[in-house]
């Protein structure tokens, strides 16, 4: 063959596989499953880098209770929720290395109702959820080496680094908000309106229960992590209302809360401020766990005021690099104003 | 490790580079090596029963070539006949142990029954080793050319071991003949490029044709005839209809996978499937369908015994020996022995009336080389193929005359028009998108019988246009194919035979 020839050859094939990365990048986003309607966690890699002063992270308690969008309202930082159904600790760790990396946010929350998973890995739809937004990098690396567990066999791996063999199965059920992000103005918020009245709760438990050494040890490295990062840390827990069958948890989380105080880790316990809440039981739960709009509200307003009196963040108001935040606070209102309205007839999905 | 397994991708990249960058001298030591660590996958005993068949049929090709020289022309057949004999004998009894004999248990029990007789008791719990029908007889055809005088003899043990084991065709298929294999073996394979890309592009064709035809078709196909006796004839026609894709696709795909896989690696083995749906008689499909065993039966039974220079009715047992043998061939079930019984009573009863159909012709004027004649063929041939495929698929005789009956009494034609069409496995978008995919083998296949291979044709368009094609095919795999979680990576149908 002839030089020239030669490398015809290779630029032709170095084009087609580019071209097959690109498609094959394409398709990958089109058929993954958006949490949510949202992609959370896919959407998070869209904010400008350095634009978001606070990440909340935790299951779907923390996109239950946390809205950005209110919270911009009431202090005008910037937040986003990086949430995922049935977010183990360790899962919450990778993601908050990921917010750190691509955000380096002032404050981190994290919702600690994740320490009540028994094992790092959750069940494979939901740690998919959480992982295959993460673009291939170092920590996503990581998550396949020490996340995944040992006893996974070769195709269930690849699944998660070509998170098309694990959805392609969705092409026959897409829709128009799968080809691109919808909503993003939620920023990993779900609204809803469904409500379901709550008999008040006695005593918050108090008595600690041991919770799985992997969650305290991953608890321990991010305690570490935010602070090699100058990051400030503040976990908590958002309120239930029911303790009859969440009683478990809360007794975890007592173990979370002692373990804080000991590394010095500011914890908000919204558990014990239900007063200060105002808490409706009649219509701030939408079941047994998770708060509705009414609530999220609240525990939002609440800690919006908490984080800009403890840290020092900045009011982005008015300021004009600010003015797409604006902009999505009043397509925000739009959209919480059609979710109430519609609220009576629409099924929505249980929550983790 | 199947064909349309990750593991086997992997493998398959790996062989391949390793095979172009090692020196020529060793690349059948490698290719050896490669395929038998691909065969034990499986389960490694199976490596052992293959190693035993493969020094058998060795040893009578030595055997046979010494017997040669023997002056004395009685005592030289006398000994020839009996090497082969042994070969034989050894191969196939292997061969009957692991996949007829608690099949044959069975079939005597059931007559001893019938005669108030106490059956008998045994039966061995042996796992049907992955493809021993077909290296079987891929080995045994090395014994017969050898006595033929039709190939020379192989002194190299690890080339001969590499004929009976060459990991593409393995498992299933082509069965190939030492007259072209084994000397490719000793062949130079330099590398080159269009070997790689036509190689790769068959292999590709493949894959489109089992994961996503086959294994979506068989979703409907399974689902009727798991439950055949609440559906009517519309679900039952169709369901055939597809089997007949279904079948076709994955042996058909797998065999052009093996052809691909091969040729990347610069071998080139027969074909095996030529547009067998356009045959215009029974006998044409036979010619067109798994054309590697219908040659090995024709070869090394059917030419044997007679073939058609016995006279008549000579011919006619003879077909039904041989398509009796091919049925048992595909599986050890007697509804498997009524499909290859029915095929061959096609051809005995086609050649028969033979004449009344040349005067019926006569009288009515046919145009006998009109399309609309062809297709009149055709059609009669894929219909009487499609009740043959009612044997095949169905769990046994007289359900497959269930099957056969309820497709002319339960006539519910107004499913045509209603949704419940959709409700048989495939919703209305898996359904549209198996046409669509079933449109581009038909017409892929209409190319072929009129001579055109597209993958030749593709090579002089321009570039671009091969890219299109290219990109088109493997994203069509990897979004519609079925494949991944949720789906039971099913089993290349021909596995088991």
């Amino acid at each position: 063959m002839l030089k020239r020839q030669k490398i015809y050859c290779v630029v032709c094939v170095a084009v087609f596989l580019l071209l097959f990365l690109w498609c094959f990048h394409k398709s990958t986003y089109i058929l993954r499953y958006k949490a949510h309607a949202n992609d959370t966690v896919g959407s998070f890699y869209n904010e400008k880098s350095d634009s978001i002063d606070v990440v909340f992270v935790g299951s779907s308690h923390a996109y239950r209770g946390f809205s950005p969008m209110e919270a911009w309202n009431r202090q005008g930082f910037t937040s986003y929720t990086l949430a995922t159904q049935e977010q183990s600790i360790p899962v919450s760790y990778y993601l908050m290395k990921e917010a750190i990396r691509t955000q380096h946010p002032k404050v981190i929350v994290l919702e600690v109702y994740g320490a009540k998973f028994k094992a790092d890995y959750t069940t494979t739809p939901r740690v998919h959820a959480a992982i295959d937004g993460i673009p291939i990098n170092r920590t996503k690396l990581e998550i396949f080496g020490k996340l995944l567990p040992r006893s996974m066999n070769m195709s269930e791996i690849l699944e998660f680094v070509f998170p098309i063999i694990y959805y392609h199965d969705r092409w026959d059920s897409l829709e128009e908000k799968d080809f691109h992000p919808l909503n993003s103005c939620l920023r990993g918020f779900l609204v809803s309106y469904k409500t379901q009245a709550q008999e008040e709760p006695g005593e918050v438990p108090t008595e600690e229960e041991k919770i799985y050494e992997g969650a305290m040890e991953y608890l321990e490295k991010i305690v570490s992590l935010c602070r090699e990062n100058n990051v400030e840390l503040l976990l908590c827990q958002t309120p239930s209302g029911d303790y009859s069958s969440y009683g478990i948890v809360r007794r975890k989380v007592n173990t979370v809360k002692k373990r804080a105080q000991e590394l010095g880790v500011p914890f908000v316990d919204f558990e014990q401020l239900r007063d200060e809440l105002h808490l409706d039981y009649a219509t701030d739960f939408r079941d047994h766990t998770h708060l509705s709009m009414y609530g999220a509200e609240k525990v939002t307003n609440y800690i919006s005021d908490y984080l800009t009196e403890h840290y020092e963040l900045v009011d982005h108001r008015g300021d004009g690099e600010y003015a797409d935040w604006e902009q999505d606070y009043q397509d925000y209102l739009l959209l919480k104003e059609e979710k109430r309205l519609s609220s009576s007839t629409e099924v929505e999905p249980a929550d983790e | 490790m199947l064909f349309n397994s990750f593991n086997f991708l992997i493998f398959f990249t790996v062989v391949c580079l390793a095979y172009y960058l090692i020196p020529h001298r060793f690349r059948y030591l490698f290719l050896l090596a490669v395929s038998y660590f691909f065969y034990m996958c499986w389960n490694p005993k199976y490596g052992l029963l293959m190693f035993i068949s493969t020094v058998i049929t060795y040893l009578s090709g030595i055997l046979i070539s010494r017997a040669d020289k023997i002056q004395q022309e009685g005592r030289r057949i006398r000994w020839k006949k009996i090497f082969v004999a042994l070969s034989f004998l050894s191969n196939l009894s292997i061969l009957f142990f692991f996949k007829y004999f608690n099949f044959a248990v069975a079939s005597l029990n059931r007559v001893m029954t019938h005669l108030h007789m106490a059956p008998l008791n045994v039966s061995f719990d042996v796992l049907l080793p992955v493809g021993i029908s077909f290296y079987t007889f891929q080995a045994l055809s090395y014994t017969i050319d050898v006595y033929r005088g039709d190939i020379y003899t192989e002194r190299n043990f690890f080339k001969y071991a590499l004929f009976v084991s060459f990991f593409p065709q393995l498992v299933a298929g082509p069965i190939e003949r030492s007259k072209n294999l084994l000397r490719q073996i000793s062949t130079k394979h330099t590398f080159n490029l269009w070997n790689v890309q036509s190689g790769l592009t068959q292999m590709l064709y493949g894959y489109f044709q089992k994961v996503v035809i086959s294994d979506n078709v068989a979703i409907l196909v399974n689902k009727v005839y798991d439950n055949y006796s609440s559906y009517g004839s519309v679900e039952l026609i169709l369901a055939t209809v597809f089997f007949a894709i279904q079948i076709y696709c994955d042996f058909g795909g797998y065999s052009n996978i093996a052809i691909g896989a091969a040729r990347v690696m610069g071998f080139e083995l027969m074909e095996n499937f030529n547009t067998p749906y356009f045959s215009v008689s029974v006998a044409d499909f036979w010619r067109r369908w798994h054309i590697s065993l219908s040659t090995w039966f024709r070869d090394y039974l059917y030419i044997p015994l007679g073939g058609n220079r016995k006279g008549k009715i000579r011919k006619y047992i003879n077909i039904m020996i041989v398509f009796l043998a091919s049925g048992l061939w595909h599986g050890a079930n007697w509804h498997f022995v009524a499909w290859g019984g029915l095929n061959g009573l096609y051809q005995v009863v086609g050649d028969m009336l033979r004449p009344v159909r040349e005067k019926v012709n006569q009288l009515l004027g046919a145009k006998k080389e009109s399309f609309s004649h062809h297709f009149l063929e055709m059609s009669v041939t894929f219909i009487l193929i499609n009740i043959s495929w009612v044997f095949f698929r169905a769990s046994g005789i007289r359900q497959a005359f269930t099957i056969l009956k309820r497709m002319v009494t339960c006539w519910n034609p107004w499913l045509l028009v209603s949704n419940d069409f959709y409700k048989l496995g495939l919703n209305n978008r898996q359904f549209h998108m198996v046409l669509l995919a079933i449109l581009v083998l038909i017409l892929i296949d209409i190319g072929k019988y009129r001579k055109k291979d597209w993958i030749g044709r593709l090579r002089k368009q321009e570039v671009w246009f091969q890219w299109a094609v290219y990109l088109v095919l493997l994203f069509w795999i990897l979004i519609f194919g079925s494949y991944g979680p949720g789906y039971d990576a099913s089993q290349f149908i021909y596995f088991q035979f």
